[in-house]
């Protein structure tokens, strides 16, 4: 697995800048343009702005599962799982318990932290198809109890929830503000010693080890800081669909998540993002054409990642410029 | 034996150490020592438990019995991580550094690991960390590549570095395994500069496995020679050379 994951983080500010430094600011400025865009979104009209905003909750939880698959090595299968117990949390602090908003949205990061520690705990003992295949096996657990347990509403689900301001267009900006803020402090984290610990038990766990790192310790922070940002990006979700049902833990969704992963490419801190509106768009554009929707985007991705092998940003970074451009010219 | 007179500080000591697979006795009761400021090379033929000696006493793995003894602390099966982080630090045979990492990056991990400054706060390019790394690439003629990913260096280059993210530990002692397998008659001539440099200048003990007697023989202070698990013979480079057992195992 982690020959698919030979990815490369580098900093280029100790470089000798020669031509580097227009690769920089022409991220800088997609960057600015990107946001810019964003910002606008409502304008398009309901169906676009709920687009986006889906668009923008799958790249967080997409971006949180690469800082465990891109940095630490680790394929998790089951991530759809933090996405579910931040949806739910919310669900039923506010349908059962009849909090508001804030607390509940609170309420769905500590139980992510909680959950994903528990069961991080148990999963980074292991690696690879292992770590990948216990993942999965607790995602399809968890969606089993959402289904069987009527507290939770069964396969139903629980629905009607109030959105936020009665508004979408509002909601979107809460969306926005949150999807940002989230992917600063993990950006943040990929590039702290903490984050270059990862990548060095990405790379080779058994020397880490002769370097002082405590191997699990560290595969369990990462797992802990992506449940965490997966369950925020389920917990939105839930406000903006104001329901919520089992499928959301189905181990489909989790493959969602790998899959946009790869789309962008795993190796480049924005490549997530990219995977998840490009899928995103394509899905909604197949779906409004053909009931063969599903086959439609079967065929074009397979021939996006037969034709971009490190994703769509990965690929488009390396053509653009110096093999530096492809590892971080990110745009930060 | 081997040490000087006078001041004798005890680094490392094991006592009966013993390790066996199945019906190999890769280690077979080896009681040795190794003084503060010496190098001590392991030497022997093929299979003679020298690995599995720096296994043991690096942490890798646990002795079936024996004491291991580090800085007068009775150490036997803590982890490689704990023995890092009191001063033990340890290359490899087969180069082994974090691949898609750059130079730098390699060392910025040691330097922030034992620093103890790994946080989600602190960039981990920041200037101060990013300064000790530099100062330790420069020790070992690294520091013009700095940017480079292992994959891009010599093979000596690539040893070096494993050497250099040993230093930056900090160590009172390094394990060496093999340290010029496979290098050119000019690398050889580095690493012996490298190996005489981590004691003199750098004031590290060097703890070493090598095969090239010659290396052995211009670095040593100290040789222990291994045979079939068991210490066959110990002392000074002069004294081992002339050993009649030692001539036996070598030449046939």
């Amino acid at each position: 697995m982690t020959g698919s994951g030979a990815r490369k983080e580098r900093d280029g500010e100790q470089k000798p800048k020669q031509g580097h430094e227009q690769e920089v600011s022409a991220g800088t400025i997609a960057l600015a343009v990107g946001i810019l865009l964003l910002l606008l979104v409502p304008l398009a009209g309901k169906h676009m702005t709920h687009l986006v905003a889906s668009a923008l909750l799958l790249a967080l939880a997409a971006t949180s599962f690469n800082l465990l698959f891109g940095y630490t090595g680790l394929l998790s299968f089951g991530h759809a799982l933090f996405w579910g117990v931040g949806g739910y949390t919310v669900a039923v602090m506010m349908a059962r318990f009849g909090f508001g908003y804030v607390e509940s949205v609170l309420a769905a990061l500590v139980m992510s932290a909680v959950v994903g520690a528990a069961i991080g705990f148990l999963c980074v003992r292991h690696t690879r198809i292992y770590f990948a295949i216990l993942t999965l096996a607790f995602g399809q657990m968890f969606y089993g109890i959402a289904v069987k347990w009527d507290f939770l509403g069964g396969s139903d689900g629980i629905y009607g929830l109030p959105r936020p301001f009665n508004s979408l267009e509002l909601y979107y900006y809460v969306v926005l503000a949150s999807v940002l803020v989230s992917l600063y402090v993990l950006r943040v984290v990929t590039r702290s010693s903490l984050g270059l610990s990862f990548m060095a038990v990405r790379d080779n766990a058994f020397r880490a080890e002769f370097l002082g790192i405590r191997v699990k310790v560290t595969r369990l922070q990462s797992f802990v800081i992506s449940a965490v940002f997966t369950g925020l990006a389920g917990a939105l979700w839930v406000l903006l669909e104001t329901a919520i049902g089992p499928e959301s833990m189905f181990w489909t969704h989790s493959a969602e998540f790998v899959f946009v992963t790869l789309l962008g490419g795993p190796s480049v801190f924005l490549g997530p993002l990219v995977g998840s509106f490009i899928y995103a768009f394509l899905a909604d554009a197949a779906m409004s054409l053909t009931e063969y929707w599903l086959f439609v985007i079967g065929a074009v991705l397979i021939g996006i990642v037969l034709f971009f092998p490190h994703g769509v940003l990965g690929y488009t970074l390396e053509r653009l410029g110096s093999r530096r451009g492809a590892v971080d010219g990110d745009g930060r | 034996m081997g040490a000087v007179e006078g001041e004798r500080e005890e680094m490392l000591r094991t006592e009966g150490v013993k390790k066996h697979f199945g019906s190999v006795r890769a280690v077979d009761g080896v009681s040795m020592r190794v003084e503060r400021g010496e190098i001590v090379s392991l030497v022997g033929p093929n299979g003679a438990g020298k690995t599995t000696l720096l296994n043991l006493i690096s942490g890798l793995i646990r002795p079936d019995s024996g004491r291991i003894y580090f800085l007068g602390r009775d150490v036997t099966g803590m982890r490689p991580s704990q023995l890092v982080r009191m001063g033990m630090a340890r290359c490899f045979q087969i180069s082994n550094v974090f691949e898609n990492l750059t130079v730098l990056e390699n060392l910025l991990a040691a330097v922030h690991s034992i620093e103890g400054s790994i946080s989600p706060l602190r960039r981990y390019d920041e200037e101060e960390a990013v300064e000790k790394a530099v100062r330790v690439l420069r020790e070992f003629g690294l520091d013009g590549k700095a940017h480079l990913t292992p994959k891009e260096l010599s093979h000596g280059d690539r040893k070096l570095l494993d050497v250099a993210i040993a230093y930056a530990l900090r160590p009172k002692m390094i394990l060496l395994d093999e340290p010029t397998a496979a290098m050119s008659v000019g690398e050889k001539r580095t690493t012996v500069g490298v190996i005489k440099k981590l004691r003199d200048q750098l004031g590290v003990t060097v703890l070493l496995v090598e095969h090239d007697l010659d290396v052995v023989y211009e670095v040593s202070d100290r040789i222990i020679v291994m045979h079939q698990g068991t210490v066959l013979a110990e002392g000074r480079p002069e004294e081992v050379r002339e050993n009649p057992k030692v001539r036996e195992v070598y030449l046939g």
